[in-house]
């Protein structure tokens, strides 16, 4: 369903930038259409929130990043304590070392990729944007110094090339 | 070499930020860096290919596929000689002639740019990557398009701005889906998920649409031209013949094969598609040119219809890899590109004998010139080659690329595809002799008595590209070179699925 919203708002600002006369209506429409497509790059990674028993939460709220000794966890009967050996540098990028302690270690990095959205698509869309700024703030200048020459907004009269 | 590969993108980069502090007092100093920059692509250009190396960069050693990749390939050593060689002859016109024009530091800023985008374009190996030096590119393009500030210049460029825009949102678009479902970004391993997924599904089978679409709008094929023809015209001339030279080839069939090929591998459907298309943009370009009465636009809607001939080329490919005939594939394959290498520099030539002539003149319209041979001799001379070429007479280069293809037309047993061939020639050679009868012969109008020829660099680059457009042809004459240059690009696309090998490597 998301999806098909995210569809028609690309369906709209494609009509709005086809029919419209208006140069700077025609950039809105462009405008539309881009965010259409970084909505629907935002909702790939999008992820439904997950139910964690408390033992989990706790598990994962020693994030693995803050690295260095350590983080002490124990479990549902209150003996162990478990030293995680996180690596210091990337620890989720560097896969040899998560799977070197089965117990905590691997819990940790399926229940973080359980429980957190893809960021893969959050890097592609702030990139998008940025070049969204630089093509539409180009377009903007276009339409300005066209109506300094012209005198009008109308695509339908500014028609000097044809044929 | 390949710990080279990133300074194809990084140098052109770097220069373009530098060239604008040096404001208007430091332009020679500016044209000179530019000049050594683009010379110094192609040496390492021609390194390149010369030593037939071939393999992957992975940016700041993380590896395939949490990184990106840079990768050179037969095709991609093609792509980059071709554009380091219409860039040089480009670059050496623009020293004279954007003399006219203010703020010439500025337009050489935005000229690297759009060499960074195109040779990022050619190298990358990350589909979104892809995107982002494709959008670099096409963004210096437009900015340079309406560099003039006239009226006409501005409104090509807001043309051109919005389809470019329009065709970027359906290829960011298609990259979405692509990532949605393969779940990964570079293209080897998105050809791997497709081949271990035993083809094709819907989602990705709109998202290779969405992908003709947009590099079919980028590459102005005929039912997404609309915009060339304005475009191509209002630029200055050295931009001209960078856009119709090698942009639309960059951004367009490079980028629309290297994804057809190497990704979502090829169907009988797709390659008739791509057939269909070309033949349309080779037909209904050449009737438009015909009746032009702008030098530029005549050449910019024989554009479309040259760059038919090299989608014609890769579709025909396409098709014949799909019914197992191989060999005739690779000949198809290998006409298609030659001539977009042809393509590439006689277009340009044509273009920068253009500037020449509207600089001697100062009109473009064809009724307002005539009797020039003698004003302008090593301008008509120049453009007599490129014409030659382009017209496809048995010497020059041109005549190599169309007969492979009609060669590879025929024995395929497409005669009819082999007649429109012919037929599109001819079409060509009537716009062409329009272009000598108009401007060399005939009476010299009383305002033209005054027309000069300009000398020096813009002379020189014209000569150069005439040089190549002689000895283009010995690429498949002599039997070394041809196996040097071209056969590693055919072989690639040919190869198709060899790619994601390659790139992933025997153990991936």
């Amino acid at each position: 369903m998301p999806y098909a919203l995210c569809f028609l708002l690309f369906m709209i600002g494609l009509y709005c930038a086809v029919v419209k006369k208006n140069m700077v209506k025609i950039v809105i429409g462009i405008m539309v259409m881009e965010y259409a497509v970084n909505l629907f790059l935002i909702m790939l990674g999008y992820q439904a929130p997950v139910q964690l028993t408390k033992s989990e939460k706790q598990l994962l709220s020693t994030t693995p990043i803050a690295a260095g000794q350590g983080p002490v966890v124990s479990d549902e009967t209150g003996q162990t304590e478990e030293k995680l050996s996180v690596p210091s540098v990337a620890p989720i990028l560097s896969r040899e070392d998560l799977i070197e302690d089965e117990n905590g270690q691997v819990k940790i990095s399926q229940l973080f990729r359980m429980t957190t959205v893809d960021p893969l698509p959050q890097a592609l869309v702030l990139t998008a944007i940025v070049i969204s700024l630089g093509s539409l703030a180009l377009m903007i200048s276009i339409c300005i110094r066209t109506y300094e020459k012209y005198g009008t907004f109308d695509i339908t009269e500014i028609r000097r090339l044809k044929g | 070499m390949i710990g080279l590969l990133p300074a194809f993108v990084v140098i052109p980069l770097i220069a373009a930020f530098i060239l604008p502090l040096f404001g208007k007092k430091g332009k020679d100093a500016a044209t000179i860096l530019a000049n050594a920059v683009i010379l110094l692509l192609l040496v390492l250009a021609v390194v390149a290919v010369y030593s037939g190396k071939q393999g992957i960069y992975e940016i700041g050693d993380w590896s395939i596929p949490l990184g990106i990749n840079l990768v050179l390939d037969g095709l991609s050593a093609l792509m980059l000689l071709a554009i380091a060689t219409v860039a040089t002859a480009a670059m050496l016109f623009s020293a004279r002639y954007m003399e006219q024009y203010t703020a010439k530091a500025k337009y050489l800023s935005l000229f690297l740019l759009m060499v960074a985008g195109m040779n990022g374009v050619v190298l990358s190996g990350d589909i979104f990557n892809l995107f982002v030096f494709l959008e670099i590119a096409s963004l210096a393009s437009y900015a340079l398009v309406g560099f003039g500030c006239g009226h006409e210049e501005l409104e090509a460029s807001f043309k051109y701005m919005v389809l470019g825009s329009v065709g970027s949102i359906f290829i960011l678009f298609s990259v979405g889906l692509v990532y949605g479902h393969t779940g990964t970004l570079n293209m080897a391993y998105i050809s791997q998920t497709i081949q271990n997924n035993g083809g094709l599904n819907a989602g990705l089978t709109f998202a290779l649409a969405l992908f003709i679409v947009g590099f079919g709008l980028k590459a102005a094929l005929v039912p997404f031209h609309a915009w060339l023809p304005d475009a191509h015209p209002s630029a200055p001339a050295p931009i001209s013949a960078m856009l119709s030279g090698i942009l639309i080839k960059t951004l367009g069939v490079y980028a629309l094969s290297r994804v057809v090929f190497n990704i979502f591998g090829v169907s009988q459907a797709t390659g008739w598609l791509i057939i269909v298309l070309g033949l349309i943009s080779m037909i209904i370009g050449a009737f438009l040119a015909i009746g032009q009465e702008d030098l530029k636009r005549l050449m910019a809607y024989s554009s479309i219809s040259q760059i038919g001939y090299v989608v014609l080329g890769i579709g025909l490919g396409a098709a014949l890899i799909q019914k197992g005939e191989d060999k005739l594939a690779s000949l198809a394959i290998l006409g298609g590109l030659f001539h977009l290498v042809n393509h590439a520099v006689y277009k340009s030539l044509l273009f920068l004998n253009s500037g020449s002539i509207e600089m001697a003149t100062g009109t473009r319209r064809l009724e307002q010139m005539g009797g020039l041979a003698a004003k302008l001799p090593y301008t008509r001379a120049t453009c007599a080659v490129a014409s030659a070429s382009i017209v496809g007479i048995p010497p020059f280069s041109g005549f190599w690329s169309k007969l492979i293809l009609i060669i590879a037309a025929i024995l395929a047993g497409y005669y009819w595809i082999a007649a429109i061939i012919v037929f599109v020639s001819l079409c060509t050679l009537i716009m062409y002799l329009k272009v000598h009868r108009y401007v060399f012969l005939g009476q010299l109008p009383e305002k033209l008595q005054n027309a000069r020829e300009n000398k020096g660099t813009m002379l020189f680059a014209m000569a150069f590209l005439a040089c190549l457009c002689i000895l283009m042809g010995l690429l498949v004459i002599i039997p070394g070179l041809k196996e040097a240059v071209l056969d590693p690009a055919v072989k690639v696309l040919t190869g198709g699925f060899e790619y994601s090998r390659f790139v992933i490597g025997p153990g991936g």
